[in-house]
Formats: C-alpha cells, structure tokens, sequence
C-alpha cells in the first residue's frame, strides 16, 4: 500500500508540473494557436454566433445563424446590397412583362459550381423545384405566386406568376430564398428518407454543400461550427474592388456571451453577434475593439387578444396604447434601440415618417377607458422565458397602468406555452410579448403576414386575432399594384388604418451588438440582414 | 460472483427502462410543438410546419411514437435530433469522447489531489495543514460551478493569459486521427505532441473548476474516514507492536478508511457527470452536456431521451464496479 500511495502521489505531483510546464510555455508566447494551422492569422477569420446553424442545405434553413455562413455558399439570381439596391448575382439581367406575371432572368455565364459543374438555367430551376418539393423554409416565396418555370436556353429562366405580385422581386433577396446546388452533387449524393423515397441529397446536404458562392465548405459540425475555404475559381473575385485574402473562415457558435467577449478581448474572435449590447460602453474603452451598437429589423411588439372583451373595443386598445412608457421602455434596452414609426422600419418599402405614433397620455387614456365604460381593468400579460426584455417592459408598462387602475398581471412562460396559448382566442393572453422580423425587405413580410384577417392563429401568422375588412381589402390591392408610388401610398393608408385600430403596441427595434476587432476591414453590416457577412470584401 | 454481476445488471435493466419511459412521457407532456420550433419559430408557415412534423414522424400520436421509439431502441437506433437533424448515436458518438474526457481528467484530480489531503488533514489534526485544508475544502464546496468558471476565465484566460477558454482544441487547429476521441490519447497515439499540450491546456480550466466541489468533498470525507479509523483499538494495537507511524497508516488505517471513499467516489463520477453539463455550457465545452442542454431549449425529444440513457447508463455500470472493487477491499462484503 506504501508503494501504492508513493506512486499516486508522484503520478500527482508529475501531472502538476506538467501542466505548469505548459502554462509558462504558453506565457512566453509560444501561442498554440498559430501552430497548426498553416495560414498567417491575417488569411484566416473568426465569427462568432449566439446559436448554431443546424443545416446548410439552402432549401431547408430557415434560421438567423445561417446568415454568415449560407450566402458565402450559394447564391441566388439577385441580391441585395447593404445600400438597399436590388444588384445582379447569378442573373445578369432581368425583365418583367406590364402584366406583371412573368420574370425573365437572363443569367451569368461561364459561372461554375465547387464541383467543377457548369451553372445553367436547368440547374437554377431544378434548385427551385428542389425546395419547393420539400416544402419547408422559406419555401413559400415561390411556392405560393409561381406557376411555372421556364429554361428557354441554357441562360434563360422564366418564372411565371398566378397573378402579378409587386414584391416578388424583393423577395427572392431573402437571405432564405435559397440558392443555385450542383445537380451533379445532388444526384450523386442521393439516398432513400426513411419511408424509402429519394431524399433529394437531404441527408447529404446537411453537412456538405457544393455552391457557386465566393467560399466552400471544408468542414461543418451541425449546430456548432463550419468552416469555409476560399473558392479561387468563384466569378466575382474579379468585380469586386478590393478581394479578400481571407482563405480560412470560421463561423462558430458560442452560447455564452460573456465567453464571445473575451474571445474577442483576447484577438481570438474576428467578428462577434453575441455580446451583450449593455457591454457596449465597456467594450468601447478598449481601443482594439470596434463596436456597432445598432437597431435590428427585430421588433418588439406587444399584441393585444383582439377578439377579447373589453379588448374588443378599439378605444380600451388605443387607451393601453396612450399608457405605454415608450420613452423608458427605449431606454431600457440601451444603445442602438429605435422607436417605431408604423410598422415597417425606415429604408423599408413601405416606411413612411409622416404616420402618427402614439405617445405617453395617461390623461387621454382614462378618458378613452371611461369612454368605453371600463373599470377595475384587469390584464394578462405573458412573456417567453429567455426573452428578458419582455419582462423588463412590462414592468415599466405596470407602473403607469396602476395610475389608470389597471391591474397588469406579468406572467413567464415557456416558448412552447407561448405558441399554444395564441393558438386560439380563448387561450390566447391579454397581452403576448413576441418579436417579429421579416424574410424579406418588404411590406407584404411584416404587415400581411401581421394584419391580414384571413391569417389568424392557430394557421396563420396574424398573432392578435386584428381583422378588419378594410384593411384585408388595402392589403390585396398593394399585393397587385405594380406601380410603386401608388403602392406606396396604398401601404401608408394601410398602416394608417391599422394604428388607428391599436390592434398591439409596436415597443422599439431590438439592439444588437455587433463588435469586431480593429483590424477587421472592409466588414459593412446589412441594414436588413443583421448577421448577413460579405466576406469577399474584409481584410484583416 | 457471476450470479450477483447478473442480478445486478437486470435490476439496472428495469431502473433503466423506467428512466426511459418517464422521460420519454415527461418530454411528450410538455406543452409545445418541436416541429413549429424546427420549421422556424412564429413565422413558419403551416406547411412547412407540416411538412417538418411528418418527416420527424411527429404526426403520429405519443403511443405510436413511444412504440416507434423502443423498436428503435432494440435496434441500437436513438433516433434522429430536430436541432442538429442528425441521428442522435452519431452525435452523441460526436460528443460523448469530449465529456469522458473532462470527466475522467477531473475525477483523476478529485482522486489524485482528495485522498492525499484528506490524508494529511487527519494526520495532522488540528494542526496548520488541517486548518488551512477545511478551510479551503469547505469554501470549495460551496463554490457555485458556473460563477467559479467565469471567475477562472476571468483570471487565467484574460488576466494572466495562461490558459486558453472554451474548446477542445485551438481554432481551425485539426483535431488528432480519431481512434478513441479522446484528444489526449489520440495525439500520443499519433506521437503528436503539439496537439497534446493544446489538448492538454484546454483541458485544465474545465477539468479544474468541475474538480473543485468534488476534490473539497472527497478530500472532507477521506479525513473524516481516516479520523474514524484512526481511534478504532486495533489501531492504538498497531502502535502498541511498535509499529512506525507510517505503516500504521498506510498498512492499516488507510485499507480500511478508504471503502467508504471509493463508493464516495463512484457517486461523484456521477456528479461529475452531471456538473459536466454547466462546466460545458461555460466553457462551450463540446460535449454531451452542452449538447443536451441546446436539445431542451428547442424541445428536442430524441437527443434528451439520449443523453438520459448514456448518463443512466454509465451512472449504474460504475455503481456495479463500486460494489464488485469493495468487496475487493473489505474482506468482509461478500457478494449476496
């Protein structure tokens, strides 16, 4: 037993010096960092994200950690660029008929996929068709207006429309509107689903990609981490200004935002998405860090049950919608955050300055409330767990309601909860907390999608059970309109009906924190797509 | 011997398959939709919330599903994750090497560092060392993991720059050629020592924060043992032969303190285990426990009812080695 405790305690006392060995290694900067990878640190970026993308087959993710890693894969016909301008991408050009029914992409030639495959206009379409069989994501951007594709040449692609639909255009910028895959890579990687039909390459496709994009994958552990390597071979090295030399880059997902933080402190993290915008003013001491508090296209929106009595009555609506502290609830979420005018946010189709805003009047709310007879009012209010700033908000709210006796009730629930009680009228809360962020920059993603009576819960993704006729009536006439000053008109009489209506409180754009290392170059955020990267423009 | 390892291992079986059905019906009762959750959250259409809820099998209700899920289950087969949308054996096969090596490291510092403590501590009884040992030992104990971990971060990571945080392994570094992927191992296997002090220091801060509690226990209870045998007569017997002190405490006192130990350090594998969960989250460890706390954020059935089995599975596998190594060390216990 002697011997027995001699070794453990020299097999401890070993494992000790061991590790002190390495440390004070390590201390003198032998940083094991720069020894296995093979590029200068200069070639190389890491990008930080608060959650993990869980596929990158472009027909089937439907998420915000896909923005910094799907786009520098596949590309789709046009794009958007950060100044708001629909540009080329792998059309060249495009007309529409006056009808308004059918797109004619004329597409970019000599462009070739990662596996060495030519792009063509079959290609595009049998991508399109792709996702549309499979019936998830962001499917519904050609499922629902398109009837037909047509490839009249190898260059040509030919959507035609049900009936004209004036936002088409803009949404096959959605960062989820999929992108051109190599059939060859498809048709080789295919195996059969469980039920023993072909399964498309899904199954493949989750892990690998074979794109046209500026960046290839090398690697991809789903829900954690992907590596991209540079594509010497993509088209649009030569058009870009300045090309990257970025060969390596990492796009990771690190849940805990304090960890992304010193990630970044310490050079480790290029680009990060998850530190916490109240860190902001912390982070800015430190001159190797640049930092971009800024108002995502998220919306904080609190929705009343419509269909509820007194809710029912559009004066108790607009009087809850007087006793809002929209001033402090701002505040509250620090730097970056931006009040809403309407509902679409500004550089937005759809966004006009002119629309009123409700204002903090506790005094014409008690009129309103005592107009409509209401006394002792008292409200639910439910808020998703892990969404902090639905908790903080309401508080603020519950202070000036007690004022006009009011009683605001602030229940936590799960997101689960949260979806089964909108389900119904009945279910739903008095008031939910939820956000709202579009596919696309267009009217028809948020105030449709929001507002239109024929979308109500549990099918559809109208979430306060609002509907008026005259509203639904507006909505399908800008859907039809093709002349956009017209259209816009018609989408500022929309909103304006809508406000009148007070069917929920628009609180503020959510802030983000988007920080980066000074020698980070060439990086320009997306004013729509917030985690969208162009990496074929950053330099280190 | 065999007889008793047999019964053993059938009891395990019926405490397993009751784990495995009250998570399973515990997961399902939850209120919410995985598929809506899959599809996209609020904004999905309905459609492609269908089209997610049939290829999960989800359209089905819970009987069939829970049928479906133990015909799988004899085949070896856990079924497929919503968030990662792989099978979850090949995740947690991904995974699980990264949590049994933070595990085992840190259960080696528990036993390396807390035996020779407690040791020291009780030998020295009241004295300087002892003091200072319950002292730390006590305070230790008390130490919240995930507050303890952003501590250590803070200090070793950004203040002295000693240790790296979070990971296995650098960025962009590649990982050794996995033969049991365990990175420590696999880079000796390779003859690969670059990688293994890489491995090595990114282990240190996770292995040590989730050792902390345990090492204070086990160090408290080792003392505590070794004081009890200590008074017993056929110690002071011992002394009274003229024994050295020495052997009096490594022939006799410590066979005899350390059976309770070793059942004391079987338990807290099992809370390394699970304290292996919060360390992981910390320090974005990529194991089973950062694994499965992601999978119940989104409600993903499968990966929990996984985890679930693993850990239940390992949890009464080392409590049967527990009891065959005591009656090892006790003449006394005999298998019944």
């Amino acid at each position: 037993m002697q011997q027995g405790f001699r070794s453990v305690v020299a097999v401890a006392l070993a494992s000790t010096l061991l590790l002190a060995g390495c440390s004070s290694s390590r201390q003198q900067g032998q940083s094991g960092d720069q020894k296995t990878s093979r590029n200068p640190k200069a070639q190389q970026l890491v990008v930080l994200m608060p959650a993990g993308n869980s596929t990158l087959d472009p027909a089937i993710n439907y998420e915000v950690a896909g923005q910094p890693i799907l786009p520098a894969i596949y590309e789709a016909l046009i794009q958007l660029k950060p100044d708001g301008k629909i540009a080329p991408q792998l059309a060249t050009s495009w007309d529409v008929t006056p009808d308004g029914k059918t797109y004619t992409f004329h597409l970019r030639q000599g462009v070739k996929f990662h596996d060495g495959e030519p792009f063509n206009a079959q290609a595009m379409k049998g991508s399109i068709e792709r996702m549309v069989a499979i019936g998830q994501g962001a499917s519904y951007i050609f499922k629902d207006p398109v009837a037909k594709i047509d490839t009249p040449d190898e260059n040509t692609l030919v959507f035609t429309l049900k009936k004209p639909v004036s936002h088409f255009l803009l949404s096959l910028t959605s960062p989820w509107a999929g992108g051109a895959i190599s059939p060859k890579a498809i048709k080789e990687n295919e195996t059969k689903d469980s039920k023993g039909n072909p399964d498309q390459a899904q199954e493949w496709l989750k892990t690998h990609a074979v794109g046209t994009g500026p960046y290839k994958v090398k690697d991809s552990v789903a829900s954690d981490s992907t590596t991209l390597e540079r594509n010497p071979d993509w088209w649009g090295w030569a058009e870009v200004n300045n090309p990257s030399p970025i060969e390596k880059i990492l796009v990771k997902s690190v849940a805990e935002a304090s960890t992304q933080r010193l990630m970044l402190e310490k050079g480790e993290a290029d680009i990060t998405f998850g530190i916490k915008v109240t860190d902001a003013a912390d982070l800015k001491k430190n001159s190797d860090i640049v930092t971009q508090p800024v108002a995502t296209g998220l919306a904080r929106i609190l929705s009343f049950n419509n269909a509820k009595p007194p809710l029912n009555d559009r004066r108790v609506r607009q009087a809850l919608s007087y006793s809002f502290p929209y001033a402090e609830a701002l505040a509250s979420y620090g730097d970056g955050a931006k009040r809403i005018i309407g509902q679409m946010p500004e550089g937005m189709f759809g966004y006009d300055a002119k629309l009123p805003v409700y204002n903090t009047d506790l005094e014409k709310a008690r009129q309103l409330l005592s107009e409509a007879g209401v006394n002792g009012l008292k409200l639910d209010y439910l808020w998703v767990t892990g969404e902090d700033d639905g908790r903080k908000v309401a508080e603020l709210w519950q202070a000036n309601l007690k004022k006009l006796g009011v009683d605001l009730n602030i229940k936590e629930g799960s997101y689960s909860t949260f979806k089964e009680q909108m389900n119904s009228p009945k279910t739903m809360p008095d008031v939910a907390a939820h956000y709202w962020g579009p596919d696309y920059p267009d009217f028809s993603a948020i105030v449709n999608l929001l507002y239109d009576g024929r979308l109500q819960q549990p099918t559809g993704t109208n979430l306060s059970f609002y509907q008026n006729k005259q509203v639904d009536e507006l909505l399908d006439k800008i859907g039809m309109e093709t002349d956009d000053k017209q259209r816009a008109a018609l989408a500022s009489q929309a909103q304006a009906l809508i406000l009148q209506d007070a069917p929920d409180i628009w609180v503020a754009y959510v802030p983000q924190l988007i920080a980066s290392r000074k020698e980070v170059q060439g990086y320009v955020r997306h004013p729509f797509f917030d985690w969208r990267v162009n990496y074929a423009e950053i330099h280190k | 011997m065999l007889g008793f390892i047999l019964r053993r291992i059938a009891y395990s079986l019926v405490g397993l398959a009751g784990v495995v059905i009250i998570t399973f019906f515990l997961s399902h009762i939850l209120p919410g939709d995985p598929a809506q959750l899959a599809a996209g959250g609020m904004r999905a259409r309905p459609e492609a919330v269908e089209a997610v809820r049939k290829q999960m099998g989800l359209d089905q209700p819970i009987p069939v599903q829970f049928g479906r899920y133990l015909a799988g289950l004899a085949r070896g087969d856990l079924g497929r994750s919503i968030r990662t949308k792989q099978p979850v054996n090949k995740d947690l096969r991904r995974f699980m090497p990264a949590t049994v090596e933070l595990s085992v490291v840190a259960m080696l510092i528990v036993a390396l560092l807390g035996i020779p403590f407690g040791v020291l501590a009780a030998v020295r009884r009241d004295g300087l060392i002892d003091q200072v040992i319950r002292v730390v030992s006590i305070s230790a104990v008390s130490l919240p993991v995930f507050w303890f971990a952003l501590l250590a971060q803070m200090l070793f990571y950004r203040q002295l720059q000693w240790l790296p945080v979070g990971n296995r392994l650098p960025l962009f570094a590649d990982a050794p050629p996995g033969v049991t992927g365990l990175f420590l191992v696999d880079s000796v296997l390779a003859w690969d020592w670059l990688t293994f002090r890489d491995a090595l220091l990114h282990l240190t801060l996770p292995a040590v924060v989730l050792a902390t509690g345990s090492l204070a226990m086990v160090t408290r209870m080792v003392r505590g043992s070794v004081l009890d045998v200590l008074n017993l007569d056929y110690v002071r017997t011992a002394r009274a032969k003229g024994l050295t002190e020495r052997i009096v405490i490594f022939k006799h006192v410590l066979r005899n303190a350390l059976v309770p130990v070793v059942t004391m350090l079987g338990l807290q594998f099992g809370t390394l285990l699970s304290g292996a969960v919060l360390a992981e989250v910390v320090f974005n460890w990529p194991g089973i426990g950062l694994y499965a706390v992601q999978s119940i954020v989104e409600l993903d059935y499968q990966p929990i009812l996984g985890v679930t089995i693993l850990i239940g599975v390992a949890y009464v596998t080392i409590n049967l080695l527990v009891d065959i190594l005591y009656a090892k060390l006790d003449p006394r216990i005999r298998f019944s």
